[in-house]
């Protein structure tokens, strides 16, 4: 059965830990840009935690004209080939999430690979918003973007004039 | 060459020239003396103002520093905002949490150094490399948020981190704060005006680069057991839940809370102000700072009523206390409107609410009128008058002009029996404890760098539980080694104010756990005790600069109501702190310092913390 990364968007509290322990095992340094989970701020005080849902289903495998995507065999992740990935972005424009970002130096794309099963954003969350599941179903309705997040959190919340704003 | 922590540049801003410098890091300043945050900022500021510098002139300076572990795995890491205080004239260095340290470092910057004035309405835009002064004419005069929503439409970027100030820093108003992210502010001692008095508004950053660190594998082991440690830590525990809030019961039981102007100590309207209230009726969701496990932030919503709209994060403790018992209101509802006023129009709630409770007292007692007050009736109680009172502060009508001054000068300003009653040490106005039920505090108070400030050292947890230092006990109501308990306190705070770390998780972490992260992630090789020596010599160094600006020992004293009004009811009725006493306890504590009689630090001591430049 597939695993994904599902995430409590109630429960975030935006510290951004996920980010920071991230890049440190991927990069070997601390960069939000170099995370493949990424926390997105909306006022008022609402934070959107985004990362891959393993679809079962992937727009991103189905486009990659380069066929750099695939399934990694032990844990089903959605893993990007390097020496394949020629930088065209096409993922990017057809991920629902918005959960596949841009090496800029290398050129190529990097995303969520579930640390090889343990992931550790899982691990440092300290209010369990995100938690490694087993998936009996196509994820890809997890999959949604930042924004429409936030609106749903703020119709929630009945937030008053269910205003939220972002750029 | 700086191996990791850092991320390498300080940017140096001249608003009269309009002149962009970016030096290095490691050629600016000492780190392995001063560390970074509050000791860069003590070090700037000894080195490059000028002495008697007027706080709103154009050669006052304003520095945002973070420190090496800022942004980092460290859990709970903040930005230290430091000038000279238009309220105290004296140091001042006030924190900020959310997300702008760790943004800064991000964008390549160890700190922003503010100098000069701008002729006309501006915002420091920085994006990596790309830093501009861009025009803000179209900003002045907005409150926070719209200040911050506009520059991230602008920017078409939400994760834009902004600091900016409302329509108090504008104004001049001599307490008003530094807002970031809506909802957290650098708030004490007016660095906020001291921003309007050089025409800035804003200072926005976005950054896209990494922190690097020295030795990954060691400074993410020790990280993760921090991190396990604080949440692990019983405070922290209660603090995730309850967040600042749950204070208030305890303060009240206590007869430590300021109600009515600091007449009383317990309010009886505690229970209407307390989390659980607030956790039932007002709370949404948690809130944390940039790489904080603690949450200890708590976003609350108003839909119906009288005050439906409100949305803020707290309410915290000081806020509670100082604007709600100490004005005697116990509507939650209204007291997180208020909130939400500070918030936006840029004024510090602790500050704000001793004003207004001080200008209750003077309108009880015939010291002030209806006349003055331009018709409001400002008896204890009187939530709407509050609410007026905060917007008549920020824009500086009326009565308000004169409150925006401070409770100090205020005072100076009426009947000078007022005087006795007007809650300040240094012109700091006092905190959420009421040092009459607790002589550690009242210590703390007289000597904390910036004036009467909770945040340097807080004894109050060892007085109630009664265990001193090395499983030594001690009496709550008696002075005994008062003197050492502060000292210790202030000397760990500011060590950890260097990092720049969060007050709220220090005990968790512990100073063995910071220097190791510290020396993982730069390559440093510091001990502990070298750790607490740094504390030591920062305060040392900012009590020089106070000095320098003309610090007194006769400043060194409490309000008069301290000494001479007991408190009336509770389980410390009767109580009254005693200027002889109190004589003693500063006295140990120039001592236990290495300072002389009259609390100079002594050549010898300044030379054995390697501050020979500061011996005058």
């Amino acid at each position: 059965m597939p695993i994904a990364v599902m995430v409590d968007y109630k429960a975030c509290t935006g510290c951004r830990l996920c980010e920071i322990v991230c890049s440190l095992r991927n990069e070997k340094e601390i960069s939000p840009t170099l995370s493949r989970i990424r926390v997105y701020s909306f006022a008022p005080g609402i934070d959107v935690p985004i990362v891959c849902a393993q679809c079962l289903k992937a727009s991103c495998i189905e486009t990659c004209p380069q066929e750099a995507l695939n399934r990694d065999p032990d844990t089903q992740a959605v893993v990007v080939n390097e020496e394949k990935c020629v930088g065209c972005k096409l993922c990017i424009e057809a991920c629902p999430a918005g959960a596949i970002f841009v090496d800029s130096r290398r050129n190529i794309v990097f995303k969520c690979e579930l640390c090889g099963g343990e992931p550790e954003c899982v691990k440092i969350c300290p209010v369990d918003a995100l938690s490694l599941v087993k998936v009996p179903f196509d994820t890809r309705i997890f999959a949604r973007k930042a924004e429409e997040i936030a609106r749903n959190l703020s119709e929630l919340w009945a937030l008053p004039r269910g205003r939220i704003t972002h750029a | 060459m700086l191996k990791g922590g850092y991320a390498g540049e300080i940017l140096q801003i001249n608003l009269t020239d309009e002149k962009i410098r970016k030096v290095e890091t490691e050629k600016y300043f000492n780190i392995d003396i001063f560390i970074g945050g509050k000791g860069l900022a003590a070090y700037i500021l000894w080195k490059e103002l000028k002495r008697n510098v007027e706080p709103f002139s154009e050669k006052n300076i304003i520095i945002f520093a973070t420190g090496p572990l800022t942004g980092t795995l460290c859990p709970a890491t903040r930005m230290c905002i430091a000038t000279k205080s238009p309220l105290t004239g004296l140091f001042c260095d006030s924190y900020v949490g959310g997300h702008l340290g760790a943004e800064l470092k991000f964008a390549g910057y160890d700190a922003v150094v503010i100098y000069g004035k701008s002729e006309k309405p501006v915002y420091v835009w920085i994006c990596n490399e790309d830093v501009e002064i861009c025009d803000a004419k179209h900003l002045w005069g907005l409150d926070t948020f719209k200040v911050e929503e506009r520059i991230r439409e602008e920017r078409r970027d939400s994760l834009v981190r902004v600091a900016c100030i409302g329509p108090a820093g504008e104004k001049l108003v001599r307490f008003a704060h530094i807002n970031t992210e809506r909802y957290r502010q650098a708030g004490r001692g007016g660095i906020g005006a001291v921003m309007g008095s050089k025409n800035l508004k804003a200072l926005a950053v976005r950054g896209n680069g990494s922190i690097s660190i020295y030795n990954v594998e060691e400074f993410t082991k020790v990280a993760k057991e921090a991190n396990k440690a604080v949440l692990e830590n019983e405070t922290v525990k209660a603090r995730k839940r309850w967040g600042t809030a749950r204070t208030i019961i305890f303060t009240s039981d206590q007869d430590l809370l300021p109600t009515r102007n600091f007449r009383e100590a317990t309010f009886e309207g505690a229970e209407l102000l307390s989390a659980e209230t607030l956790e039932k009726k007002f709370w949404i969701k948690h809130k944390a700072c940039h790489s904080c496990p603690v949450n200890c932030g708590k976003l609350g919503v108003i839909r119906i009523g009288k005050y439906a709209g409100t949305i803020v994060e707290g309410i915290e403790y000081e806020t509670l206390a100082l604007m709600g018992a100490n004005c005697g209101i116990s509507n939650y509802e209204a007291v997180a409107y208020a909130n939400m006023l500070c918030d936006m129009l840029g004024l510090d709630t602790i500050s704000t609410g001793n004003v207004i409770a001080f200008a209750m007292e003077c309108f009880e007692r015939g010291i002030i009128t209806e006349k003055e007050t331009g018709g409001l009736k400002l008896n204890f109680g009187n939530e709407t008058a509050m609410i007026k009172l905060v917007e008549k502060i920020a824009r500086r009508e009326g009565i308000g002009s004169l409150l925006a001054e401070g409770v100090k000068r205020f005072s100076e300003k009426l009947n000078v029996k007022s005087r006795r009653f007007a809650m300040h040490v240094k012109a700091l106005e006092l905190p959420g404890y009421d040092a009459r039920a607790s002589p550690g505090m009242g210590l703390a108070y007289l000597t904390a760098d910036r004036g009467g400030c909770h945040t340097r050292a807080w004894p109050i947890s060892r007085e109630i539980s009664g265990k001193a230092t090395n499983g030594t006990l001690i009496e709550r109501y008696s002075i005994e080694k008062r003197a050492l308990i502060v000292k210790m306190e202030q000397d760990m705070n500011t060590a950890c104010d260097t990092l720049v770390a969060c007050w709220f998780v220090k005990s968790a972490v512990g100073e063995e756990r910071y220097v190791k992260m510290l020396n993982a992630a730069t390559g440093m090789k510091l001990t502990p005790t070298e750790f607490l020596e740094i504390g030591e010599r920062i305060w040392n160094l900012t009590r020089m600069f106070n000095i320098r600006e003309g610090l007194k020992i006769e400043d060194e004293t409490l309000p008069d109501r301290v000494f001479e009004d007991p408190i009336s009811k509770g389980v410390a009725a009767g109580r009254k702190l005693n200027r002889e006493e109190v004589k003693t306890m500063l006295k140990e504590y120039y001592e236990l310092r290495g300072w002389n009689e009259t609390g100079v630090p002594t050549a010898r001591k300044l030379k054995k913390l390697k501050l020979d430049f500061a011996v005058s």
